[in-house]
């Protein structure tokens, strides 16, 4: 990919990812499961996809400067340390798990999911200085699974469209 | 050509799916709550790590916390809970009634933790 294409894609998916991460703020997901912590990581679509089509480098910067910004624009320096430990956490899982033949998207997405909670319950618990919130884990790491699937299936859109269109390309997902 | 990314779900996958349901399943049996509270249970709030209240579980009683987002403890027949938290989430207040050992109620914004321990807060009395 060109510098100058890999630039401007790199800015449209930073800043789709902002909107996502705020969107999901406004989502009442709580009154469905008041489950700390829980929500759909829909800004995980967003790394799933750059890390998949533009590789481990860009989907760092990505997740970082998202983390960052988010944070500046509401939130505080609370809310960045929660979301850089979880999203540091889960995109380095994922870049590791994107190398392994055996996973898919999906295999990355989920382990991506729970990297992301468990970092959250580890800066939580350090910030609280406590052990306790680890309680929360187990169905925060549950819930992953199907949060996980789910934003994979919408980055495999998004990842198949992409191939399609990309310059020379046309090519065909593999099936396995 | 670059190879192309894998984009279905495969075989592997269910790998990924059982080890995050057996890490969760492992974390839940080492965080399982201990025995039935006892007549000795007590009430602990700490906050920011450091304890800041202790009643005692038999005894009914409403505490108002004042801290960045103010609260409400209750305390009746054994169970504690609360009310009126003025932080937009109010977790705490949607974790309902807790009632044995090990088991808490936390409220992040305030670094708030409530926590039934099994006897009085003194672990341990040097003579």
């Amino acid at each position: 990919m060109k510098n100058t294409k890999r630039l401007a894609l790199s800015a449209v998916l930073l800043s789709l990812a902002l909107a996502l991460s705020y969107l999901e703020r406004l989502m009442p997901l709580q009154l469905i499961l008041p489950l700390p912590g829980f929500k759909l990581g829909l800004a995980n679509i967003v790394t799933l996809v750059a890390l998949f089509h533009m590789g481990a480098k860009s989907a760092f910067l990505i997740v970082f400067l998202r983390c960052l910004l988010a944070s500046v624009f509401g939130g505080g320096i609370t809310a960045f340390l929660f979301s850089v430990t979880g999203g540091m956490l889960s995109v380095c899982i994922m870049a590791v798990s994107a190398k392994a033949p055996v996973f898919s998207v999906y295999g990355v997405s989920i382990l991506g999911a729970a990297a992301h909670n468990t970092g959250q319950i580890l800066a939580a618990s350090v910030l609280m200085n406590t052990v306790r919130i680890f309680g929360y884990l187990p169905y925060l790491l549950a819930i992953s699974v199907i949060t996980g699937l789910l934003t994979a299936t919408a980055a495999s859109g998004v990842l198949k469209i992409l191939m399609i269109s990309a310059p020379g390309g046309k090519i065909k997902p593999s099936n396995s | 050509m670059k190879k192309a990314p894998r984009l279905r779900f495969q075989k592997g996958d269910w790998l990924a799916v059982l080890s995050v349901l057996a890490l969760s399943a492992l974390v839940f049996l080492m965080c399982l709550p201990g025995k039935q509270a006892s007549e000795a249970s007590s009430v602990r709030l700490i906050v920011n790590g450091k304890p800041h209240a202790e009643f005692s579980l038999s005894e009914n009683r409403q505490y108002r916390f004042e801290g960045s987002y103010p609260l409400t403890v209750n305390i009746r027949d054994g169970e504690v809970w609360v009310t009126d938290s003025a932080c937009p989430g109010a977790d705490c207040a949607h974790t309902g009634k807790i009632s044995s050992p090990a088991s808490s109620i936390i409220c992040l914004p305030n670094k708030l933790e409530i926590v039934i321990s099994g006897e009085s807060a003194v672990d341990l009395t040097v003579r």
